[in-house]
């Protein structure tokens, strides 16, 4: 199969996302149709409020559109339910989050594995996969671990390792640097650098315009709409 | 998913918060122990009652003065205690009873009443028991040292005493009582035996280690008693109680009106008891297991607690791809095995607890309850868990993972 054109990864079409506020309809995303593409290094940018995170929890799967279609690898996942969701998302998404998010007294390793305690057909030697993916980041001698023994980046390091747990189809990662020093931060964006090298597919959804600029394509999002979507 | 990887999860997250979740247990733990403790004391005197009746001989009859067994069956207090001061039972019904034959093989009177026991060593309150040389064995009351008083004291209404265990240890201390004079309400007796050991501390009913057994004659001839208490009549097997007791009512009914006595056997009255007792048991079960439920709130509690603690966890067990259901079932697991975990202490101490009382209370644990009280337990860990878990498992993965 020779690719000419790279094979989608997500499609949105004609998504938009209503919230009742009082009685006054908010539209948190308006009429988004984008498609992300296997290996590219995707940038959502906007400011607070513009809807760039509710666009990307419907990306991922976290939330569901008021009207429009989504659909993963070609395959239309619109209607799921909660369960129906939460499996795809175990399976095919992966999530780096600005807090962090790993489970407190809980070993760097557990908190790596934690995803595959859902999922229905673990890989085998689920363990030494997960060993291999934080040697990768530098992390092997953190194994045991508890978060509040670890450095915000050293946390990091942990998060996008159990991200990556699962072989995900795409990986959204929500300010990944907004709760890390510059140092920190920098390595961070490396590793997601050398991650996309590597042929993964990865979202970031940012307000800061330096971690934008590592994207070879950056999606703009004001007002729930994408007003500018251009690749470098 | 599998559910012992999410039961591990749960145990996990209890051992996490180790005094947390021992006072969480703590509502289970004393109420699954005060079950246990107060079914083994019923139990216990269940069976203790039983043991007496035992003792006291079985396949009797008992033909007491007036009518103080009510229509129901049950025991008529105050027609008794009128009756036995004025009992019309005589000696000459003791014979007109004895002439039944088959299957009433033996018949004798008894007088019991209170009085002073004196030794060179001090004085003692006690109970007489005044009767024929049967007694001895229709009571099961056996002579542990010497000898139990014969017909021939009965007849020439010999004023010899055997007396009870209690009496011996207390009134002569350290030395045989055998041959040595009791003086029994300032009359002076002479001592041909000791009973055996009846009761361990006389827990209820008279005590009979304090007793003295004298010829009923004597009774009557030395200490003025003359009232009879009550007849006994044995019936050769059990079997045969009905059919004995239809004909001891009918000789009785030619001597006496039929308000002037009543004929119950042992095993009424038995019945009687274990009645009340396992309603007793149960009561005391009921009391405590409101106690099990106020813990399973204090579960339910805990749970909501935890729910709101971790909000954020569940919101990212959620977005890694945990479904409703694998979240109802972790908090289940856990405040199940929360419940579970107080319920094995609970039962842990309840029979320790039982088997510590024992020496002072016959309580005995039985397997029943400790079952009981596991599954009630388990139970209410599932039952008051659910509310907590429901709410964990539908929280909405965005709102979960914003929570501060």
């Amino acid at each position: 199969m020779s690719t000419h054109k790279s094979k989608s990864v997500l499609t949105l079409q004609n998504v938009s996302k209503n919230y009742l506020l009082d009685g006054v309809v908010i539209k948190a995303v308006d009429n988004v149709s984008l498609t992300i593409n296997e290996g590219e290094l995707v940038a959502i940018v906007g400011p607070s409020g513009s809807g760039k995170s509710t666009l990307m929890h419907i990306m991922g799967l976290l939330d569901r559109q008021s009207t429009g279609q989504v659909a993963l690898e070609g395959q239309d996942v619109s209607n799921l339910t909660e369960a129906e969701a939460a499996q795809l998302r175990n399976k095919y998404v992966g999530f780096i989050f600005q807090q962090f998010n790993l489970l407190a007294r809980t070993s760097t390793l557990e908190n790596v594995l934690l995803p595959t305690i859902y999922t229905e057909d673990p890989a085998p030697e689920l363990k030494k996969k997960a060993i291999q993916i934080l040697t990768s980041l530098g992390m092997e001698s953190r194994l045991k671990n508890y978060p509040n023994q670890l450095s915000g980046g050293q946390q990091q390091r942990v998060a996008i390792a159990r991200a990556l747990i699962n072989d995900p189809k795409i990986i959204f990662a929500d300010e990944p640097t907004g709760n890390l020093d510059s140092k920190s931060g920098k390595e961070v964006v490396g590793i997601l650098q050398d991650l996309s090298r590597k042929g993964k597919t990865i979202v970031i959804v940012t307000h800061d315009p330096d971690l934008a600029k590592v994207a070879k394509r950056i999606i703009q999002v004001k007002d729930g709409q994408v007003i500018k979507d251009q690749n470098k | 998913m599998i559910v012992s990887v999410i039961a591990k999860t749960a145990t996990t997250s209890i051992l996490r918060n180790k005094t947390r979740s021992l006072l969480t247990t703590l509502g289970v733990v004393i109420g699954v122990a005060s079950v246990i403790l107060l079914t083994s004391i019923g139990n216990g005197l269940t069976v203790f009652v039983e043991e007496q009746f035992q003792n006291l001989g079985s396949n009797l009859l008992i033909i007491a003065p007036g009518d103080i067994v009510n229509d129901e069956g049950g025991f008529n207090q105050e027609s008794a205690a009128l009756s036995l001061s004025s009992s019309k039972l005589s000696l000459s019904d003791v014979k007109a009873l004895a002439r039944i034959g088959n299957p009433v093989t033996a018949v004798t009177p008894v007088i019991e009443g209170a009085g002073e026991f004196r030794s060179p060593q001090g004085k003692k309150q006690g109970i007489i028991v005044a009767s024929g040389a049967d007694y001895t064995e229709m009571r099961n009351t056996k002579a542990a040292l010497g000898r139990f008083f014969s017909n021939a004291d009965v007849n020439g209404s010999r004023k010899v005493a055997v007396i009870g265990d209690k009496i011996a240890s207390e009134l002569f201390a350290g030395s045989n009582p055998l041959g040595d004079t009791i003086t029994i309400n300032r009359i002076k007796f002479e001592i041909i035996g000791v009973v055996e050991k009846k009761t361990n501390g006389g827990f209820g009913g008279p005590d009979l280690d304090s007793a003295i057994y004298i010829p009923i004659t004597s009774a009557k001839t030395a200490l003025g008693l003359d009232k009879i208490s009550y007849l006994l009549a044995q019936v050769d097997n059990k079997n045969n109680i009905p059919y004995a007791k239809r004909k001891i009512d009918e000789v009785m009914l030619k001597r006496l009106n039929e308000e002037d006595f009543s004929i119950t056997d042992q095993s009424e009255i038995l019945k009687t008891i274990q009645t009340i007792l396992s309603t007793l048991t149960l009561g005391l079960a009921g009391i405590a297991a409101i106690s099990l439920v106020v813990g399973g709130i204090g579960i339910m509690n805990i749970m909501l607690v935890a729910v709101s603690e971790r909000t954020k966890e569940i919101g990212l067990r959620k977005a890694l791809g945990a479904t409703p259901n694998n979240i109802l079932v972790q908090f289940l697991i856990e405040s199940a095995v929360l419940s579970t975990l107080g319920g094995m202490i609970g039962i842990t101490i309840g029979v320790v607890g039982a088997l510590l009382l024992r020496s002072f209370f016959p309580a005995t644990p039985s397997l029943n309850s400790i079952l009981l009280a596991f599954g009630v337990s388990l139970a209410t860990g599932i039952v008051f868990g659910v509310f907590p878990a429901r709410k964990a498992a539908r929280l909405s993965p965005i709102e979960a993972l914003r929570y501060e």
